[in-house]
């Protein structure tokens, strides 16, 4: 018994695979039928793996070494302030697979005249998750033990990185490091919450020195 | 040795002083039993950019819960064109339960039966985490969450207590960016 199936073009099978008219035959078999669903089905998944893929391996055109001058604006507890920060980070494959985001900044403060400078950083290791373009620290953190959780977040040309840090008494903060590729580099925005209140926001405007 | 008790009674005045002090430094932050109660009141929901887009009111109850903790419910009316009693009108009922962990800090009470293992959450399967503390008059709820797309979602519900009721302060955020605000007022009646 033959299960007859119009194949016209109409057919959302179609979408997918051409399917041929031989002159002569109105209906495909049943096997047929079965067998263009499953590879419809396959083309499908392929095409689902490859777009995840395409979202990991984009981070690899972060890669390479920053760096540029950041504009830091503070509201401390009495009064807004500005100061300068000279920026460097390096984004490259990890040895565990994934990627690494090493970050240094080294911020000047002016006491009148006097400057005083300090120097701040970090190393991260990213791993994929189950998420397209969403990535985990290697060793990730428990909030609920103090521990600091790191995540970042691809959606081209931005890179993402934020950080969730519990302090005492139920407090917390939340930093994000946001990096959008440009022609000659990078832009950084940096947002610091604390409690849910913005406290510091740095912008910045990076060069490529190498990939 | 009149002069000799003379002093050591300024010196025991000054003690309870400094006790005294101290004592009210500690006691910044008011206790747990202070925000039981049954409230009504009225809220304003706005917009990102601060715009008045809604009103509703509501209905609240604070009470003690298991393990020194405690649990919420909270009826919200939407209000359809200002009015309770025409088509449109929503009504959100929210209940939460706290347990206290410590230093201060409540965590969500979710086992779901005395069964089921107790797990953290993981933040970044998609858990949500949600906790809540005391600062000065302010019982503060928190719930944070790992959106699907790698952005994260926080909200802060703070509840400060008056001399009438609870003040009410709610703002949900998007990556940092305050996208809903809702502000109200309530009077104790329980």
């Amino acid at each position: 018994m033959q299960l007859a199936w119009n194949a016209c073009p109409e057919t959302k099978l179609c979408l997918i695979v051409v399917i041929e008219r031989r002159p002569g035959c109105i209906g495909m078999s049943k096997e047929n039928v079965i067998l263009r669903m499953i590879l419809s089905f396959a083309l499908f998944l392929v095409a689902v793996t490859a777009e995840a893929q395409d979202s990991d391996a984009g981070v690899a055109v972060f890669f390479g070494r920053y760096s540029g001058t950041g504009i830091v604006h503070s509201k401390d507890a009495d009064d807004t302030s500005m100061s300068l920060r000279n920026l460097d980070v390096e984004i490259g494959p990890s040895s565990s697979g994934g990627f690494e985001v090493r970050w240094t900044s080294l911020i000047r403060k002016f006491d009148g005249d006097v400057p005083s400078y300090m120097r701040k950083g970090l190393r991260v290791s990213f791993v994929p998750t189950g998420r397209a373009g969403v990535f985990r620290e290697r060793s990730p953190g428990n909030p609920l033990d103090g521990e600091p959780l790191i995540w970042a977040r691809h959606e081209h040309p931005t890179l993402t990185v934020y950080q969730l840090v519990p302090s005492k008494g139920g407090g917390f903060e939340v930093l994000s490091y946001e990096r959008t590729l440009t022609e000659e580099g990078m832009t950084l925005v940096f947002r610091r919450l604390i409690d849910g209140v913005k406290v510091r926001t740095v912008e910045g405007v990076l060069k490529r020195e190498t990939d | 040795m009149v002069i000799a008790i003379r002093f050591s009674m300024h010196v025991f005045a000054l003690l309870v002083v400094a006790a005294s002090v101290s004592t009210l430094a500690i006691a910044d932050d008011l206790p747990l039993e202070e925000f039981f109660g049954v409230y009504v009141g009225v809220a304003e929901v706005l917009d990102e950019k601060g715009q008045a887009i809604g009103e509703r009111h509501v209905d609240m109850v604070v009470e003690p819960d298991k393990r020194d903790g405690f649990k919420t419910t909270t009826i919200a009316v939407t209000l359809a064109d200002g009015q309770r009693d025409k088509p449109g009108v929503k009504r959100d009922v929210v209940n939460s339960a706290f347990v206290f962990d410590g230093d201060g800090v409540y965590l969500a009470s979710e086992r779901g039966s005395l069964f089921s293992k107790k797990k953290d959450p993981d933040l970044i399967a998609g858990d949500v985490l949600r906790w809540a503390r005391i600062k000065d008059r302010t019982l503060s709820l928190f719930s944070f969450v790992i959106e699907p797309d790698g952005r994260y979602e926080l909200q802060i519900t703070d509840r400060t207590l008056t001399a009438a009721g609870i003040d009410l302060s709610f703002r949900r955020y998007l990556d940092g960016i305050v996208v809903r605000t809702v502000a109200g007022r309530t009077v104790r009646v329980d």
